[in-house]
């Protein structure tokens, strides 16, 4: 997470995560420089290039010093790392520690399993090679998995989620930031508004295009003669903070929840446990459409907290009110089913996807973080759940009724 | 322990309420245990809004039911179905089926022998005795398509359980991973001059000529009450269809002349080749033996069989209290040949131990069908 946070969000939010103490964040960045493994779990590599390459590209002048030490040698990184682009990271890296990570979750797992069948139980293996295979299958699938989520769905949420404001805001492109070096406010000009209101800009000549740039005072770094250029986007549709803007959010969070719990393997493997358990008569397509509805719209209730700045408690409250209420009139097979249905919605697809498009969109409209957004998908599954429930015994009422 | 004797099968299919007070009752006149597995009825239900309007037919809902099975003596079979359908309201339509089949009680665990009901004083009122049964063992998610034909034709409601299958699976060593295990078991009660065109379109529709799609069995039934009622909504007139039928049923003094022609389906226009004189073994016992045993009984030359979760409930009063409530069905279709191997084998394997408390029985299987390879 902090990883995340140093990688893609504004040091508002980067403070947040220190209990919001400046002090706190820069001792942190100074154990990163110091100690490898640190620097590994948050970067991916223990290599301390990357940390200076972050600090260059992305970093503020407290976490520059920090790495610096001293303002001569920020002057000499600065010419070598300006242009370096982030340093990739090998798709080989990526699949060995996946690899690495599968087996330490299913190894320890399967030994103690083995352990109370053996020695407790007393008993042996039904099928031990299909269990053997499923095992091998699991540590391979879960490792493949993890690299799957890690290089494609949560870069890609990530991508979405840190730009999906921009439909009714302007947002600040911090992956596109770039350090200008040598730079010179002799060559900031005025331009006017139609209102008289002046504004400062400068030309930049970006990939062989002059392109005009707002001066922003507070990027400009007069001691190292640097200017920070953070690119902006939007708002695409309508005006600024428009209604259609806020809509197109919303559609979007609700179906980025829908979607991600209908890929979600727990959801699957509960669906079909119910089916088999109910025989059939509460089906695995009935428990999956009421969970994804569920998720999405706590996905939406989310996304309405980020953006107004709502309290959670204005919006956890409610629904856990009503859901006691409705747990009391419910039966004892859906009241299980539902309370179940909450743990699974935070699984491994969710909860990335999740946490990406929280923090993307939590940075863009300068909200501290975007934490609680799973807390609300998971309550709506809940409600969505024993809804259908409630809906579903009152049909098998009526027809018991029939034939009284 | 030795028995070899002829007792009787009763088999409640009723919905899970209905079920659970049964039980009680029959548990107030001395039954002293039951079995019982969760399954599920399919019903038909006119489409409503857009779908009505776009002419899609009629969907399919299920309603949760438990099916009752027990042992008891002959002399006391009819009291007893007249008991469960007066204690249930089985005769009004809708609420479920019951019915009597007879086997032979091979050997069982001495825990496990037939209730010993004591006789009752109830009005013993006429039976349907011309019915009989198709089970139909197929790959999960194949229950309703062949549970349809049951309503679609009118001739009963069908009853799915879950199982999972043994046999084929076995032989083809780690490869069975890519075989679904988990079967559907569809049992279905109609009347017996109906029962082959029946089974006959169950075999066209499931493609049960085609390999490895599943297996379709007629059995004798010697008396009971059927369900007709096929679909969820009240009827408009005074009395239902299936009222009439069943105060026909009572003054033509059987369902005899509910005989008729089924064109729906056309027969698939292949002559089906039946396996005919085959027996339904069954052997019950504690969960987590039924693997060992089968595997045993195949060693013993039986082809597959099909196992169930059952639900043991043995009243407090009695000795079979002692047993486990979590138990196992397997079914196996065998030749009556077969049957002395597959016994020894199985009592061989500790079927009959404290671990096991095992029951095995045997009913006739007249006619079955199965893909039995190219001729």
């Amino acid at each position: 997470m902090i990883g995340y946070a140093l990688q893609n969000a504004q040091a508002n939010s980067q403070i947040a995560l220190f209990d919001g103490s400046q002090e706190k964040m820069l001792e942190f960045i100074g154990k990163l420089k110091k100690d490898p493994i640190l620097r590994k779990s948050v970067f991916g590599k223990e290599d301390i290039e990357l940390l200076k390459n972050w600090a260059v590209q992305k970093g503020i002048e407290s976490q520059r010093l920090a790495i610096f030490c001293e303002p001569n040698a920020l002057k000499e990184a600065l010419k070598n790392y300006s242009n370096v682009k982030n340093i990739k990271t090998s798709p080989v890296d990526v699949l060995l520690r996946n690899g690495k990570a599968a087996v330490q979750a299913i190894i320890p797992l399967t030994i103690f399993f083995f352990l109370v069948l053996f020695l407790v139980l007393r008993d042996k293996l039904p099928r031990p090679d299909e269990i053997i295979l499923g095992i091998i299958l699991a540590v391979v699938g879960m490792g493949l998995f993890n690299v799957g989520i890690e290089l494609g769905l949560s870069k890609l949420g990530n991508s979405v989620g840190s730009n999906v404001p921009s439909s009714f805001t302007k947002i600040s492109l911090i992956n596109e930031r770039q350090t200008i070096i040598n730079f010179n406010e002799d060559i900031v000009q005025t331009a006017i508004k139609p209102n008289g209101e002046k504004e400062k800009f400068f030309y930049a000549n970006i990939k062989n295009e002059y392109v005009p740039i707002p001066f922003v005072q507070s990027a400009y770094d007069a001691s190292n003669k640097q200017y920070i250029y953070t690119p902006t986007k939007g708002p695409l549709l309508g005006e600024e903070k428009g209604i259609l803007g806020f809509f197109v959010v919303l559609l979007f969070a609700f179906i980025m929840g829908y979607g991600a719990t209908l890929a979600e393997p727990a959801l699957n493997a509960l669906g079909l446990k119910v089916e088999e358990l109910t025989v059939g008569t509460f089906e695995k397509s009935l428990l999956i459409q009421a969970v994804a509805s569920g998720v999405g719209i706590g996905m939406l209730l989310g996304v309405v907290k980020i953006i107004w700045n709502v309290p959670l408690a204005y919006l956890l409250i409610p629904p856990y009110l009503l859901l006691l209420i409705i747990t009391k009139i419910s039966t004892e097979e859906f009241v299980n089913i539902a309370w179940d249905s909450a743990g699974v919605t935070t699984g491994p697809i969710t909860v990335p996807l999740v946490l990406a498009v929280g923090l993307g969109i939590g940075n863009q409209v300068n909200v501290v973080e975007g934490f609680g957004m799973l807390s609300l998908a998971s309550v709506c599954p809940i409600l969505a759940v024993l809804t259908v429930g409630l809906y579903v015994n009152k049909k098998r009422k009526a027809m018991r009724q029939e034939n009284a | 322990m030795d028995i070899d004797k002829k007792a009787i099968e009763i088999t409640i299919f009723a919905n899970k309420e209905i079920a659970s007070a049964l039980l009680e009752d029959l548990e107030s006149i001395g039954m002293e245990y039951s079995n019982s597995i969760a399954g599920r009825r399919v019903l038909l239900q006119e489409r409503k809004g857009l779908f009505k309007m776009l002419g899609t037919g009629k969907s399919l809902v299920y309603d949760p039911i438990t099916i009752i099975t027990f042992l008891v003596s002959s002399e006391i079979e009819q009291t007893i179905i007249n008991f469960i359908i007066k204690k249930g309201g089985l005769n009004i339509p809708g609420r479920g089926t019951v019915f009597s089949k007879e086997v032979t009680l091979i050997k069982a665990h001495e825990l496990c022998q037939e209730n010993k009901i004591p006789n009752i004083e109830i009005e013993n009122r006429k039976l349907l005795s011309d019915l009989a049964g198709i089970c139909c063992i197929a790959h999960s998610g194949e229950g309703d398509i062949l549970g349809r034909v049951g309503l679609e034709t009118g001739s009963g409601v069908p009853a799915i359980t879950l199982g999972i299958g043994t046999g084929f699976r076995d032989k083809i060593g780690l490869w069975r991973v890519a075989v679904p295990a988990e079967k559907e078991i569809v049992n279905l009660v109609t009347t017996a001059h109906n029962v082959e065109k029946v089974m006959e379109m169950m075999i066209d529709i499931g493609a049960l000529d085609q390999p490895g799609k599943g297996f379709i069995y007629l059995y004798p039934i010697k008396m009971g009450s059927v369900n007709m009622k096929a679909y969820v909504g009240l009827s408009r007139q005074a009395a239902s269809i299936e009222q009439i039928v069943t105060v026909i049923d009572e003054i033509k003094g059987g369902a005899r002349w509910r005989r008729r022609e089924f064109s729906k389906y056309p027969a698939a226009g292949k002559k089906i080749k039946y396996l005919k004189d085959l027996v339904n073994f069954t052997l019950i016992c504690d969960e987590g033996r039924a693997t060992d045993l089968i595997k045993a009984a195949m060693d013993a030359d039986a082809r597959g069989a099909t196992i169930s979760k059952l639900k043991y409930r043995g009243t407090k009063k009695s000795e079979s209290s002692k047993i486990s409530p979590a138990r196992e069905i397997s079914e196996m279709i065998i030749s009556e040949n077969q049957i002395e191997r597959v016994v020894k084998a199985l009592e061989e394997s500790g079927a009959l131990d404290e671990n096991t408390h095992g029951q095995m029985f045997y009913s006739p299987v007249p006619k079955a069908y199965t893909y039995m390879g190219k001729a």
